[in-house]
């Protein structure tokens, strides 16, 4: 709901961007995400950046006041920046807290409730969100290829499988590549291999409103290292639980 | 996001002399290998009141700046013989020079007047004994460093014909603090200064035309959306936040103009986006991918990369999407394409038959395709400078990946800095005098 307020009025903001109007608009979009940041524990776990983000606020509406409307925007833009990074902080730091995650990351004891068991979990998302478990295998494919492979479509059978006997379970592929050639380009190819991913599990019968995919490129590889068996193993698709 | 605090510099230059009408070229900057001419520069004269830390960062800042351009051999001051001397012709001897190698001369004074600092300087042709260039900058001494880099574009641009690039920056991608920010720095690798804390992951830093904004992808929101950086207020704004990636920006020569790939339909295609974001036309349309667009200096031309022939490959295409060719055909993945300022050269990474990543340009139709790097481990990335007499690319060759900056045919290629981390996807601005400092 919080990226639904944020992105309205994002849009919002770059109509207004420009224009010496009040910033009614990104006022509002700071105190959002103020508002958003305190919901993920920034008083607790990032206060500094909490309380930065609200005196710049405060200093917008008050500028508001004085109708010193250049100033107000800058410090609401400001402050929103603050209040983001805050949020980002606290969810950094809380992992795992139900109450802190926005509602993205399951908490154990519900994580029970659909059947998941806690030793089942053997990871996270690439940005910290999200779980991997291993009932979810990863699958992987060839050089600048995002084709299913005959291993990579069994994988996904047994997949579809679990994922349809969990139909409340809210999953996210990834979509990762080696760390060869252009940053650009393995984005695309990426988000390529996730939706090749996605489209074979909607053919197995997994609903399409149940999967997002995401690309992190070549940004996020498994393993470190800069040879033919690094490659193989960062050129995958994972499947994230971000919500149930 | 912390505040950041953009203070401006204003450089005043008043000449009191010219350099000679007639131009006699010294260095040739297109000839494909470049000696470098041995220049001598003197530590300024300090007057009353100068501080001898500006003097130092004078001499120090001008020296680098005539180094990092490739086409001087700044000679050791060890080697100097001259005892006494003044600053004009017939008040030092032109033999003390040119007994020591050196066919460039420069002499400088520095003074202080009422917080200004002011240096006149000469610079001569010891070998025929003429003076090339005599002129007085002044600028706040706060500012010494932008006064040198003026000073430094000048003698360039009286040896080479076209003024140097000291003040432009670099804006690049680092993992120093564990995740993906973007930085700026200076040519020489000073003053490097961080742009994005969001701890998340930061892309693609493109500059604008003017060197005032940075277009770059953030997954900031949990998605690959595509920001713009104000470098004059610090502010960030949204560009596109469409579903799926907002990946790959490029502003068009007015800077008014920005094309991208979006993939919001399904597929990576190309869009040009008005500078608020608002889609103006769909340029590409396949099933496959196309990013990494790039415009031609006239704006008209846009070189991209495709995989509709199976890999990676750089096309070009008009503007408006109209009339798409092939450009390169050698070997089966050739990306990153960025087309030079002058028009004649697109610079790309392919994949060379030995397994490693190189430096290429071709010519926009195809011709002429000329490898800059072998052996060298692999190499990406590659950008133009703003004048196109420079290419900056990625390099492995020293074990983890650094900035490198070579000349436009591939000489003179050295390491900007070194670091324990890594460093990538380089982009180098337009001179600008304004310094971006974050507090």
């Amino acid at each position: 709901m919080n990226k639904f307020i944020i992105g309205i009025v994002s849009v919002i903001m770059i109509i207004l961007v420009g224009c010496a109007k009040p910033p009614l608009n990104d006022i509002a979009d700071a105190k959002a995400a103020l508002e958003s940041a305190r919901i993920a524990g920034a008083q607790t776990y990032a206060p500094q950046e909490y309380s930065s983000a609200k005196g710049y606020i405060n200093k917008a509406e008050s500028d508001l006041g004085t109708r010193q409307y250049r100033e107000a925007k800058i410090e609401a833009l400001t402050g929103k920046q603050l209040a983001d990074t805050a949020r980002q902080m606290a969810l950094d730091k809380s992992k795992g807290t139900p109450e802190n995650t926005g509602g993205q990351i399951t908490a154990p004891s519900s994580l029970a409730d659909i059947g998941i068991q806690e030793n089942s979990i053997v990871g996270k998302g690439s940005l910290g969100t999200g779980i991997l478990i291993k009932q979810l295998k990863m699958i992987h494919f060839a050089f600048d290829d995002y084709s299913l492979s005959n291993e990579a479509q069994q994988i996904l059978m047994e997949n579809a499988r679990w994922l349809s006997a969990h139909p409340s379970i809210k999953v996210q592929i990834e979509g990762h590549c080696d760390e060869r050639g252009s940053e650009e380009y393995n984005l695309a190819l990426g988000e390529k291999r996730a939706i090749a991913a996605r489209d074979y599990l909607i053919q197995l019968g997994v609903k399409k409103d149940s999967m997002s995919v995401i690309s992190y490129g070549k940004e996020r590889p498994l393993n470190p290292a800069h040879n033919e068996q690094a490659w193989a193993e960062n050129r995958r698709d994972e499947f994230v639980i971000i919500s149930r | 996001m912390k505040q950041r605090i953009i203070t401006f510099i204003i450089i005043a230059l008043s000449v009191f002399g010219v350099r000679s009408a007639f131009a006699k070229m010294y260095i040739d900057i297109n000839a494909p290998t470049i000696t470098r001419l041995p220049i001598a520069v003197t530590m300024p004269v300090a007057g009353p009141g100068s501080n001898l830390n500006d003097v130092q960062l004078l001499y120090t800042t001008i020296t680098n700046a005539l180094d990092t351009s490739g086409y001087f051999a700044v000679l050791n001051p060890a080697s100097f013989i001259e005892k006494k001397g003044g600053l004009l012709l017939g008040q030092f001897n032109l033999s003390d020079w040119t007994d020591i190698g050196a066919e460039g001369l420069v002499k400088m004074a520095y003074t202080v007047d009422n917080g200004n600092a002011v240096v006149k300087v000469y610079l001569y042709d010891v070998v025929q004994g003429k003076s090339l260039l005599s002129k007085q900058y002044s600028g706040n001494v706060r500012d010494v460093r932008y006064i040198a880099n003026s000073i430094a574009n000048d003698i360039i641009d009286a040896f080479t014909g076209h003024p140097g690039l000291a003040g432009s920056k670099i804006a690049f991608v680092s993992k120093r603090t564990g995740t993906e920010e973007i930085y700026a720095m200076d040519l020489d690798g000073s003053n490097m200064v961080q742009l994005t804390y969001n701890k998340t992951i930061n892309i693609s830093p493109v500059w604008s035309p003017d060197g005032n904004r940075l277009l770059f992808t953030s997954y900031m929101h949990q998605n690959p959306d595509l920001y713009m950086l104000d470098l004059l207020n610090g502010v960030i704004t949204t560009i596109s936040r469409r579903h799926g990636l907002n990946i790959s920006p490029s502003f068009a020569p007015d800077g008014k103009k920005i094309a991208v790939s979006l993939s919001f339909k399904g597929s990576p295609e190309i869009y040009l986006l008005d500078i608020r974001g608002r889609i103006l036309k769909q340029l590409t349309n396949t099933s496959g991918i196309n990013v990494s667009p790039s415009f031609s200096p006239d704006g008209k031309k846009i070189a991209f990369v495709s995989n509709r022939a199976g890999g990676p490959q750089i096309y070009t295409m008009n503007s408006d999407g109209s009339d798409v060719q092939r450009v390169t055909f050698n070997g089966d993945y050739n990306a990153s394409c960025d087309w030079s300022r002058n028009g004649q050269r697109i610079v790309f990474s392919g994949l060379s038959k030995g397994g490693t990543f190189d430096i290429y340009t071709v010519a926009p139709d195809g011709s002429n395709l000329v490898r800059l790097t072998e052996n060298q481990g692999d190499n990406t990335s590659p950008r133009w400078s703003p004048d196109g007499y420079y290419i900056i690319f990625v390099s492995t060759r020293d074990g983890h990946q650094q900035l490198y900056v070579m000349n436009a045919n591939g000489g003179n290629q050295h390491r900007i800095k070194s670091t324990d981390y890594g460093m990538s996807a380089p982009s180098w601005s337009s001179r600008i005098n304004f310094k971006i400092t974050i507090k």
